[in-house]
């Protein structure tokens, strides 16, 4: 009888960096534009705030923006976050990581665990859209641009996380 | 100058949408690799005992960075006809401690949290649906909120230009610094343990 | 039979390697010197023009621009079998691919004009993001001119159609032309409207 398989430990850092790092590359020089994830979400809440509620949705001054154009969902994101899901499988299933699980802490609990999860969602989505982009967006392609905003972003969301750490130790214990 | 090959007319939207999977892929590949998609290890970047957030992150911004200067300077990329974020300084900096606090509260970003849910990770799908109700609450609030969302625009600003320290010098300050951050990184994670 | 120890020396490591290529190709740059990055209007900015429909011009109004030698670069950015078939006076055939390599110039205006698609918003945008400071639309394209100083049909009726009228004719003929009086057509240009939302979607968060 076979043993499980034990997951590869994962790839360095740095490399995956670089890694990363040249995606992002790829995507200026082929695209004229950098990665980024919230704005596939927005695209998706729009859309189905559109199914709905069709005249809300176009009354509102922040869905019908992601609305304008032919089809929200035949969006560069959208497809993109497709990949990215699709890739990280992938990546996983190679390396044996695949785990149908909740992360946290052997004292926390699964629920727990879920609602901070749920709650931190919620932030980051405003968040997010307050600051136009994420951390693919702004982090990545707006610190690689050299933005300014972007580079404001990610400072202050790094002290954020670090203020606001001790709130939620108790997760990971 | 032979790119950005899509601004240039090299291809149209249909195949743009293809491309757009294909670095969807290795995007997220990447991402799993590094262990972004497990909010533990994650987190450990707020409790300093695993900064790999930090190194991924730092890596691929400077790659990235370098590659676009170098490129630009070779005249194969145009980087006028390259998308750069727009700076709003009060809703990036609100909307970025936000985020932050979001971050470490879930413990996965909008990104990573696609790496997690696809490795079967059902805090990841906790997250995702936060961030379908946050974004939701927003847009239905907008009314609210619009007033915030549309202070203090400030365009297309670069470091070099808001700070008069030519391109070519921030890219070596930004080089230089980062690889110092990074041994201080390193030396930071080897003394929590 | 002793084997050789194998000679000490300092382990390469990834991240040194990484580190020394970084630093090397960080400092390089202000050492060897970067390429001007020009940046031009953003595209925000570039739709927020084009919705505002300034960098459209009618084609009657080109015509007597081109009548009264102004300084123009009229550029047709279909391919050459359309425009040897039929282009407006004084164009030059300048397919979208060959648009990056027009050298910048300030004193003249750059007309871009194509079948009436979004091949000339799209070269607009180009040119604009390029850096020119002069560049515009001609309002439906190939179909405006013919439509509209080829064979222009206006009413004139009252004093202001009719001086329209004379004004148009005038132009026309000049270009051979034949103006008809006539009930007025409805005008469509959806090609500069689909671009703005096309557009504003574009790079978007």
């Amino acid at each position: 009888m076979s043993a499980p398989r034990a997951p590869r430990p994962y790839m360095n850092p740095y490399l995956a960096g670089v890694g990363l790092g040249l995606v992002l590359l790829a995507a200026f020089v082929v695209m004229g534009r950098g990665l980024g994830a919230s704005g596939a979400y927005a695209s998706v809440v729009a859309a189905g705030v559109d199914r709905v509620a069709p005249t809300h949705a176009q009354a509102n001054g922040f869905f019908s923006h992601y609305l304008a154009g032919e089809a929200p969902l035949k969006d560069w994101l959208v497809f993109e976050i497709l990949g990215v899901f699709l890739g990280g499988f992938l990546s996983a299933l190679v390396a044996g990581r695949l785990r149908w699980t909740v992360e946290h802490g052997p004292a926390m609990s699964d629920r727990g665990r879920l609602l901070y999860a749920f709650g931190g969602g919620a932030l980051m989505g405003v968040g997010a859209v307050l600051a136009r982009r994420c951390t693919s967006g702004q982090a990545l392609t707006g610190g690689a641009l050299l933005s300014v905003g972007s580079w404001l972003f990610i400072v202050t969301a790094f002290a954020a996380g670090y203020l606001a750490a001790p709130l939620f130790r108790k997760q990971w214990r | 100058m032979s790119a950005p090959l899509f601004e240039l007319g090299a291809f149209g939207e249909s195949t743009s949408l293809i491309i757009a999977l294909i670095i969807g892929v290795a995007f997220g590949w990447f991402l799993e690799q590094g262990g972004m998609g497990n909010a533990r290890k994650l987190a450990g970047q707020f409790y300093l005992t695993d900064l790999t957030v930090f190194k991924i992150m730092f890596s691929a911004v400077i790659t990235a960075m370098l590659g676009l200067f170098w490129l630009h300077r070779a005249g194969v990329l145009e980087l006028s006809l390259v998308y750069v974020p727009p700076t709003w300084i009060l809703p990036q900096v609100l909307g970025g401690f936000v985020f932050g606090v979001g971050f470490v509260m879930g413990g996965l970003c909008p990104g990573t949290s696609c790496v997690a849910i696809s490795t079967g990770r059902k805090d990841g799908l906790a997250l995702l649906a936060g961030m379908f109700a946050g974004i939701l609450a927003f847009g239905e609030l907008f009314a609210l909120l619009r007033r915030v969302y549309e202070a203090t625009p400030a365009g297309t600003l670069t470091l070099p230009q808001l700070t008069g320290i030519s391109y070519p010098v921030v890219v070596a300050l930004v080089a230089v610094v980062g690889v110092a951050a990074f041994r201080l990184a390193e030396w930071i994670e080897q003394r929590g343990t | 039979m002793t084997v050789a120890a194998p000679r000490a020396g300092r382990k390469l490591s990834v991240g040194g390697v990484l580190a020394a290529v970084t630093v090397v190709l960080g400092v390089l740059a202000p050492l060897i010197g970067g390429r001007p990055w020009r940046r031009g209007p953003g595209v925000s900015e570039l739709s927020r023009e084009l919705a505002s429909g300034r960098p459209l011009v009618d084609a009657i109004t080109l015509a007597e621009w081109i009548r009264d030698r102004k300084p123009l670069a009229i550029l047709d950015v279909r391919d050459s079998s359309a425009f040897v078939q039929f282009s407006v006076p004084t164009a030059r055939n300048v397919p979208f691919e060959e648009l990056r390599t027009q050298p910048i110039d300030s004193s003249r205006t750059l007309v871009l004009y194509d079948a009436n698609g979004d091949a000339a918003v799209r070269g607009w945008l180009l040119l604009r993001r390029l850096g020119h400071p002069h560049a515009r639309i001609l309002e439906r394209g190939v179909l405006g001119w013919i439509d509209g100083v080829l064979q222009p049909v206006l009413p004139a009726g009252t004093p202001d159609e009719r001086a329209r009228y004379q004004r148009v004719a005038a132009v026309s003929r000049y270009f051979g032309g034949l103006p008809t009086i006539g009930p007025a057509r409805p005008d469509s240009s959806t090609a500069a409207k689909q671009a703005v939302r096309l557009l504003s979607r574009r790079g978007c968060y």
